[in-house]
């Protein structure tokens, strides 16, 4: 009769208690899995949008352009700095961009808009870019073409196969004018995007801003995406005169920030959780002991140290805690993993709200195995914390008293 | 042979408001293969006296000397292996540990000495058949009569041969029958294994089966008597 058999029997001297203790311990640590799923798999949908589908995991300028975005601070593409950049096994893919403004005119409506000049190649090709066309067809962008977003269209009163004229400034003041064949329109997450965006072939941009073999940005992907805080650097400790880079986070801070508050409300209420979870734990602890007090001395008198019961029954409470971990695990494995491939879609109000902030309305949920590994690790550590106290009192148990009970 | 030295034993209980002086000078000394009973009227210290000669309670003053080790002298870790190697103990009731079969029960004291598996599981056996049990040793307390868990005790107490057993009332929740028949197996194993049994107890049927009999008063030896 080894400990863990002895501590797997005694686990079932009170049944009830037992299962309702590891069911306390299995609801919360389900929630709390769920509940980190679907805020890490919206952050991620998120960080998704803004960086992979718009600004890279990192960006290469011309120096200055970070502080002035203007096209005077365009960088000029050569061999080099793709060279330079290839030389880093972690960069996967170099997007050349160019973005600037320009008012668009059709009829007798004109708005200022953002302008995007892309390589249709890799840009179009994006699953989530490619899921937005609303009309026409991306393809047709190089012959003069211009893909602009459905709102825009809207609001100008212009259809697929009209002609749009941009009206701006180009490098070194040059004016820049152009008349292009509206090929597609598009529907952009983000409303103040959707509003005025319009997408050119890179070269079509080139010419349009007088650029020649300028550019504004080279937009980075990783083979590691996580690593685009270490990699960054490594490409800025060599960067060639006359270039900056700089990660998506560096550029854009407001989306770490909402992602961290966010996460810091999850965490409060995590936090809460655990604590009832704790106190719940502590409590069965505590009444598991009080009523074997007797046992115990028993136990002690006849030659058992205090340390081996405290072992026992430190087993014991793991073995709880433990049947509501698997439960959990077993449990939201299969959920988490239909809501990541099926992700909750809003409708309705909701939905408004969820557009009205920028973000596309669905709520993924991240699938990944740390999840169902780091939360019961926390629920051990919890654990083991709630039954200190209780543990403590085994080892200070007087012998005498606790016959006598 | 002498097992057991008693010198100038006293406790006095201070947490009262009033001192309760519970053992007041005790000097006794018991030889192997005693079958000695402790008697007096409640409250004359017998318990007490019990658990100091099992290292289950500090004296206030004064020495327990077993086999020329003085107990006081060893650390409170100390003390628990010192039980675990030399005494055996009977209590009045709940004795064994509940999810244990009677011979799980009887192999634990042996499996914490760490004795090997197949020699406790023999042992055990051995033990619960010399105390009559030989048919239930799968049998959980729960599922054995107060006189057939007290046997399981005595059996336990034995089975990791200690010096000697100490046993506070055993009787005390037994019928008649049942006191007889476990009086009657301690005698025996007292007899035929010259095994050490010091008993407290309120029963005259007990007293009349013991050798030796000390009566104990106000926490004081008033008779001590061998037949
Ligand atoms: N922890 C304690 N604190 C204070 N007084 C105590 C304590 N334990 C025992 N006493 C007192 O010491 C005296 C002896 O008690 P003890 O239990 O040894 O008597 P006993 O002979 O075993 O009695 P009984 O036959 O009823 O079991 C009693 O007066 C009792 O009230
Ligand atoms: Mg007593």
């Amino acid at each position: 009769m080894n400990y863990f058999k002895l501590a797997w029997r005694n686990i079932w001297r009170n049944k009830k208690r037992t299962l309702i203790t590891a069911a306390s311990v299995f609801f919360a640590l389900f929630l709390a899995i769920l509940m980190v799923g679907l805020q890490e798999g919206t952050y991620a949908h998120m960080i998704k949008i803004s960086v992979e589908d718009f600004y890279g995991y990192a960006q290469v300028h011309g120096k200055g352009f970070s502080e002035d975005k203007t096209l005077t601070n365009s960088l000029e593409y050569n061999q080099e700095i793709i060279d330079y950049l290839n030389s880093n096994k972690n960069v996967k893919q170099i997007q050349p961009r160019i973005e600037s403004f320009a008012l668009s005119a059709f009829s007798d409506k004109s708005k200022g808009i953002v302008i995007l000049g892309v390589d249709p190649n890799l840009e179009f090709e994006k699953p989530t870019i490619k899921k937005r066309l609303v009309a026409g067809n991306f393809d047709e962008i190089y012959d003069n073409g211009i893909v602009i977003t459905e709102k825009l269209a809207e609001y100008l009163g212009a259809e697929i196969g009209d002609s749009l004229a941009l009206i701006g400034q180009g490098y070194q003041g040059i004016s820049a004018v152009g008349l292009y064949k509206i090929v597609a329109t598009i529907s952009m997450p983000n409303p103040m995007l959707n509003s005025g965006l319009a997408y050119l072939d890179i070269k079509t941009a080139q010419e349009l801003f007088s650029l020649e073999n300028r550019l504004t940005g080279l937009s980075l992907s990783f083979n590691d995406n996580r690593k685009f805080k270490e990699t960054t650097q490594e490409l800025r400790s060599n960067l060639p005169e006359g270039y900056e880079i700089f990660h998506w986070e560096e550029e854009m801070p407001e989306i770490k920030q909402f992602v961290e508050s966010d996460r810091a409300g999850g965490q409060i209420f995590l936090v809460i959780l655990y604590i009832i979870i704790g106190f719940g734990i502590f409590g069965t602890a505590l009444m598991m002991i009080a009523e074997r007090i007797k046992e115990f001395g028993i136990m002690v008198a006849v030659g058992m140290q205090k340390m081996k019961i405290v072992i026992l029954v430190g087993v014991e409470m793991l073995y709880i805690t433990s049947l509501g971990i698997i439960a959990s695990i077993v449990f939201s494995i299969p959920i988490m993993y239909y809501l990541n491939i099926n992700p909750i879609t809003f409708t309705g109000d909701m939905a408004k709200t969820y557009e009205s902030y920028g973000f596309e309305p669905v709520m993924p949920a991240a699938f990944q195995l740390d999840y169902f590994i780091n939360q019961p690790i926390v629920v051990i550590i919890i654990t083991i914390i709630a039954i200190i106290y209780p543990l403590w009192g085994i080892s200070k148990l007087d012998v005498i008293k606790s016959i006598r009970k | 042979m002498k097992i057991i030295e008693i010198k100038n034993l006293h406790k006095i209980y201070t947490e009262t408001a009033v001192p309760v002086k519970a053992v007041n000078g005790i000097d006794l000394s018991f030889d192997q293969g005693e079958f000695t009973a402790i008697v007096g009227p409640s409250g004359s210290g017998k318990t007490t006296f019990l658990n100091m000669l099992g290292g289950l309670d500090k004296p206030s003053e004064g020495e327990v000397i077993i086999d020329g080790i003085n107990i006081g002298s060893l650390s409170s870790k100390q003390v628990i292996d010192f039980r675990l190697r030399n005494i055996g103990f009977v209590f009045q009731a709940y004795n064994l540990i509940p999810v244990l079969t009677a011979k799980e029960n009887v192999e634990f004291i042996m499996q914490l000495q760490n004795q090997d598996k197949k020699e406790r599981e023999a042992r055990a056996i051995e033990m619960l058949k010399a105390v009559g049990l030989g048919e239930r040793i799968n049998n959980r307390p729960a599922k054995l009569s107060g006189g057939e868990q007290q046997r399981v005790a005595v059996a336990r107490a034995l089975a990791s041969k200690p010096k000697f057993i100490l046993a506070d009332e055993p009787t005390a929740n037994l019928d008649s029958a049942s006191t007889n028949n476990l009086l009657e197996i301690m005698q025996e194993l007292n007899k035929k294994e010259n095994i050490t049994f010091i008993f407290s107890t309120h029963d005259q049927r007990v007293v009349n089966k013991a050798r030796r009999v000390i009566t104990i008063d106000d926490g004081k030896v008033k008779t001590d008597v061998k037949i």
